[in-house]
């Protein structure tokens, strides 16, 4: 593994073959240290630092975008492969009640049933890559991550996987289907959850669960878990924000149709400021409301989704995600982080709930990757996954897209002032 | 004579909303979606259509003026003074007028200014990194407000967003 050296300046070991040196320090006199040199190969800005299974994820991204355009699978088409499928992993199993399900521009997705009579009885949900998903994912992470949480937060249950899509056609995975909602069913607003405005009791209910679960997920022991699929972000405090940085930088530099100052200046601004991580810690990777289901009546939370983005890493990570102000809303002039409490409260439920104080400093580097984040997804992947023909909700697409001028203001709003203290 | 585009365009959305997604079984949630994205999209590209001409000339000035803007305090090593001198020969050599033109022009700026900024963080000195934070900023401000302005129709806004009219915003 590689690993970053941090210090105090001049050169330090890396890998071998690799010297990590100060860089200049940036305008308010903060310095950085980059990757310079690894393998013996000039790289100047540090970028291939990455996670291994990340960059294999990357890879074969890059290898598939050459086979498009995609072809949305027809219903009929899949309920031949899943009965194929099901042949091998439940023999006796009758499939019935398949049908396609709406949203989501990451993965084709469909419901199905198992009818009674067989010990697998019961509903699925079925998940399937197009050629290019609106963020790329590992299917074998997924399936592990979520099989690691049974019991310890609300997430679908993983029950069968073909990583390589070897019987689906598409690297696949089935979860068990989970009750709930997104949103109160009687809102009319927002695609994957954006705006969503739950109301005053289903705030009430919904936000301490919502912080107690990101804490669970954060207090989670991932390493007596044996999570083979993960590499450890720890060989210096800085790696765990640098793996983001290049992840996110090596997407947007692969997929984005046209430059943006903003996020170039955003990129240099994380490299120069990348912060220590003092705990490791499992990120869910894309923790916020419209990513979790709630029963309406009783308003408790009954799975945590998309967890696909999952990875080791630093805690502000997710809360950054989750305090965006996009994800949230506004109720009687008062802007609500994730649509359920301000974000003062949210910071402070969650030190409470976690055991760890915020480092506001480091809170405010992981809100600029947030948005940096958002930004490579929807004017970067998502632009490009349209015009390429290569996911199956290309009109969604580019909907979201100007979604990104949004973030772009967010993201100059803050690199033009200092975190709170 | 033919229809022209305004008018186009609201027939295929009347198409789509009283003959096509009437047609579509509830159950098929995915595909009323898609339908309604369509004719989402429809209305905004209907909005968007007349002025979308001086967006571009707009967007293209705003780059134009924050290269000038860069390569005047740029400053720093080798790769610096390399990007520089290639977004100079962008900017130099200007846009002929052709809308297309126009396009080619804004993503061939935009990725010079880019490399800039990416060769900076190698060897900029730190007064320019400290100039061209400033400059990159203030640019995204109007950039940032013109693009949102010109898709607010989408909702993504909140309500209580100012911004004003995109005719203002690019001299419409």
């Amino acid at each position: 593994m590689g690993r970053v050296a941090g210090g105090s300046g001049g050169y330090l070991p890396f890998m071998s073959g690799t010297v990590i040196e100060r860089l200049a320090t940036d305008h308010r006199g903060k310095a950085g240290f980059v990757v310079t040199r690894m393998h013996g190969a000039w790289d100047p800005l540090g970028v291939h630092d990455l996670e291994p299974a990340v960059a294999a994820v990357l890879d074969r991204r890059a290898a598939r975008k050459g086979s498009g355009p995609y072809r949305s699978r027809a219903v009929e088409s899949v309920a031949k492969a899943l009965d194929t499928f099901l042949a091998g992993v439940a023999p006796g199993a009758e499939l019935a009640h398949l049908r396609r399900l709406g949203g989501g521009a990451s993965k084709e997705q469909f419901s199905f049933e198992i009818l009674p009579g067989h010990e697998a009885a019961g509903r699925y949900v079925l998940r399937m890559e197009p050629i290019q998903s609106i963020s790329e994912s590992d299917r074998r992470r997924e399936f592990e991550v979520l099989r690691a949480f049974q019991g310890i937060v609300p997430a679908p249950e993983p029950i069968w996987l073909d990583a390589a899509g070897e019987v689906l056609g598409q690297p696949s995975a089935i979860m068990r289907f989970v009750d709930g909602v997104i949103k109160p069913s009687e809102t009319v607003n927002g695609v994957t959850g954006l705006g969503t405005i739950l109301g005053e009791r289903l705030r009430g209910l919904i936000g301490p669960q919502f912080v107690r679960h990101l804490a669970a997920i954060h207090n989670f022991e991932w390493q007596k878990q044996g999570l083979a699929g993960f590499d450890c972000p720890d060989g210096d405090p800085r790696q765990a924000a640098l793996w983001q940085v290049n992840w996110w930088s090596r997407v947007w530099r692969e997929d984005r149709i046209q430059s943006v100052p903003i996020v170039a200046l955003a990129e240099r601004w994380m490299r120069q400021n990348l912060p220590a991580c003092d705990e490791v810690v499992l990120v869910h990777g894309d923790y916020r409301t419209g990513n979790y289901l709630f029963d309406e009546a009783s308003g408790a939370i009954t799975a945590i989704l998309d967890w696909e983005l999952c990875h080791l890493g630093d805690f502000h990570e997710d809360l950054a995600w989750a305090l965006q102000r996009l994800f949230g809303s506004v109720e009687n002039g008062r802007q609500l982080a994730g649509g359920l409490m301000e974000r003062e409260d949210m910071i402070a439920q969650y030190e409470k709930a976690s055991g760890r104080t915020v480092n506001r400093k480091t809170l405010h580097f992981y809100e600029i990757l947030a948005a940096y984040k958002c930004v490579v997804i929807t004017m970067g992947t998502g632009v490009q996954a349209a015009r390429d023909h290569l996911n199956h909700q290309e009109a969604l697409l580019t909907w979201l897209a100007p979604i990104a001028h949004i973030f772009n203001a967010e993201m100059g709003e803050l690199l033009s002032r200092e975190p709170n203290a | 004579m033919t229809p022209n585009v305004h008018d186009r365009i609201s027939s295929m959305q009347r198409t789509l909303m009283d003959i096509v997604l009437p047609a579509i079984p509830p159950e098929q949630g995915m595909a009323v979606e898609q339908v309604q994205l369509v004719i989402g999209h429809l209305a905004v590209l209907g909005e968007q259509f007349d002025l979308v001409h001086l967006f571009e000339r707009a967007e293209c000035r705003q780059l134009e003026e924050l290269a000038a803007a860069l390569l005047s305090v740029v400053d720093g090593g080798q790769n610096s003074m390399a990007a520089a001198q290639a977004l100079q020969g962008v900017l130099s050599a200007g846009v002929d007028g052709e809308a297309r033109n126009v396009r080619e022009h804004i993503v061939a700026l935009s990725r010079g200014i880019e490399q800039l900024v990416e060769a900076s963080g190698v060897d900029g000195s730190a007064r320019f990194i400290a100039a061209s934070t400033d400059l990159i900023l203030r640019s995204n401000e109007i950039t940032s407000q013109c693009n949102r302005s010109f898709f607010r129709s989408m909702g993504f806004e909140r309500g209580d967003v100012d911004l004003p009219p995109v005719r203002d915003l690019i001299g419409g």
